[in-house]
């Protein structure tokens, strides 16, 4: 019984032996080599919407507006304007099938650019797909004094792409 | 002649060397296996005909097949250590007391025992005596680019070739990628406009020159017989027609300056939108467009639409800071009486704003108003 026992230990040892000699031929590689795949896939990049699917998501848990129902508002600011409403909304008209960003403050081109990035938020970075979307920007005359934007019927998230 | 051990010993050499000596293929697309081997229990190992459809580009097929076959070993290993403890136990309890027997038993248990630890420190153990050997990677291949072949016919002279670039469709291209076939369409219907202008202001030309010159007074054109021209009155009259023809040339020369495409923006004019409420797509359909003229309900929507954005942006909500509402920013306190409104939120609603700006542009003939048109200069 001991012999035996003693024979199954020789048996392991050389394995393990000759596997240790001859694996270092196959083997080689050095041991601090990083891994290859170092993505995790948290951060891959998410599937990109279809516009249909985009509005769909823009449109979750939009508010009817006092104008009618052909009015969404989508978002409206937190922050205040100088005029005692958020300093921008934005809103969806189903009859022309439009994103309309109002702006209430000034400069403009800082709540522009405000109102831009928390649509994109909103459509949680499907920037491509977004800039498909029809979308009008401006400020009623008693923010902008006249004053026209430039590009408004793009969002110059998508001209600097 | 050998020994029972050195035979085991060498057997052992050997089967080892032969089993790592072998190389792996490394081909370059795999297939399904022959083999349906069996799937392991255990989370995270699939059997070689799952990961082999899985597997990426670059990625090696060995550490998976060697995982694999390591955990099967180690299944196979466990319930065989499992089976000889039991043995143990089963000759231990039949042992009856007998002192040899007993400890044949125990030995049995100790060595099922011992086998299942070594067994599953088998990872610790070759780490310990090799790190290398737990990091299963083969030498990737190098990807082999193959230089560019030119096959020519034998006997074949070769030939200068001369490509034409296809100028004119990719200029087209760009512009209509660039401007949009919408924009185009707009700059067409604005050439239109333009021609239409411009042919009424070539007639009002000729007509004015026909005038100037009839209207001569007195005798200034004579021969030796006879003299040409008109009486003075005469003349008179007809300065008073060219005058008259002088203003209209210049409202249409305004107008042609006035112009505007929707979605473009000219600079200290203003801006009409393409869509929305401000567009001239929907506000022409408010206006009875067989009481004007052509040109003038055009320009009278366009004047409409940018006066709109640029008081409201087109959005129907809008309040602004003077109690005035809605898409036109209409003066609630100047109108609530003219127009019999009772409450601002009617204001609110797109269409009864229109039709209320609508009303007070034709009151006054004029979009005088709206501050918006005085910033434009589209009133005075």
């Amino acid at each position: 019984m001991r012999k035996r026992k003693t024979t199954i230990i020789f048996i392991i040892s050389v394995l393990l032996i000759a596997l240790g000699f001859f694996g270092l031929s196959f083997f080689r590689k050095p041991i601090s080599e990083k891994p290859e795949k170092t993505l995790p896939k948290e951060t891959e990049k998410a599937p990109q919407l279809s516009v249909e699917e985009l509005k769909k998501k823009l449109l979750k848990n939009a508010k009817p507006s006092p104008a009618g129902p052909d009015d969404l508002i989508i978002i409206e600011s937190e922050k205040k304007g100088s005029y005692e409403r958020p300093s921008f909304e934005i809103t969806y008209q189903k009859p022309f099938d439009l994103f309309l960003i109002s702006l209430y403050d000034k400069p403009l081109a800082e709540v522009r650019k405000e109102a831009e990035n928390a649509l994109l938020e909103k459509a949680e970075g499907q920037l491509d797909t977004l800039c498909q979307l029809n979308v009008l920007l401006g400020s009623p005359r008693f923010v902008s004094g006249g004053e026209i934007l430039k590009n408004p019927e793009s969002l110059n998230i998508c001209l600097r792409r | 002649m050998l020994n029972k051990k050195q035979k085991i010993f060498f057997f052992s050499l050997f089967f080892v060397f032969f089993i790592f000596s072998a190389n792996f293929t490394l081909a370059i697309e795999f297939r399904a296996p022959e083999i349906n081997y069996p799937s392991l229990p255990f989370p995270g190992v699939d059997s070689p005909q799952v990961f082999l459809k899985e597997i990426q580009e670059g990625e090696q097929a060995f550490p998976l097949y060697v995982k694999y076959f390591y955990y099967l070993f180690l299944m196979i290993a466990g319930l065989l250590a499992l089976g000889v403890i039991i043995y143990g136990g089963f000759l231990y309890l039949i042992s009856a007391g007998a002192p040899v027997k007993m400890v044949a038993a125990k030995e049995q248990i100790t060595g099922g025992v011992l086998g299942l630890v070594i067994l599953l420190s088998s990872y610790l153990i070759l780490a310990t005596i090799n790190p290398q050997l737990v990091i299963l990677r083969l030498p990737g291949l190098e990807k082999v680019t193959l230089p560019e072949i030119k096959l020519s016919e034998p006997g074949e002279k070769k030939l200068p070739t001369y490509f034409q670039i296809p100028l004119g469709m990719i200029i087209e291209n760009a512009v209509l990628n660039e401007i949009g076939q919408g924009k185009l369409n707009n700059a067409k219907k604005a050439a239109e406009d333009a021609r239409e202008s411009a042919e009424y202001l070539k007639n009002l030309t000729e007509e004015l020159k026909n005038l100037a010159v009839n209207s001569d007074c007195g005798l200034s054109r004579c021969n030796l017989s006879t003299c040409t021209g008109l009486s003075c009155p005469q003349a008179q009259s007809n300065i008073a027609e060219i005058t008259k023809k002088i203003e209209e040339t210049n409202e249409v020369v305004k107008e042609l300056n006035v112009s505007l495409m929707p979605g473009e923006m000219i600079p200290g004019i203003g801006f009409v939108p393409t869509g929305g409420y401000c567009s001239v797509d929907y506000l022409s359909q408010f206006w009875n467009k067989s009481n004007l003229g052509s040109l003038w309900y055009e320009n009278l929507v366009v004047d409409a639409a940018s006066v709109c954005y640029c008081e409201s942006a087109g959005n129907p909500r809008a309040v602004g800071t003077t109690d005035d509402h809605g898409l036109f920013q209409i003066h609630f306190p100047t109108w609530e009486g003219w127009w019999n409104l009772e409450k601002r939120e009617q204001l609110y609603n797109h269409e009864f704003n229109i039709n209320l700006a609508i009303k007070i542009y034709k009151r006054n003939n004029s979009w005088w108003p709206w501050v918006c048109a005085r910033i434009l200069g589209i009133a005075e």
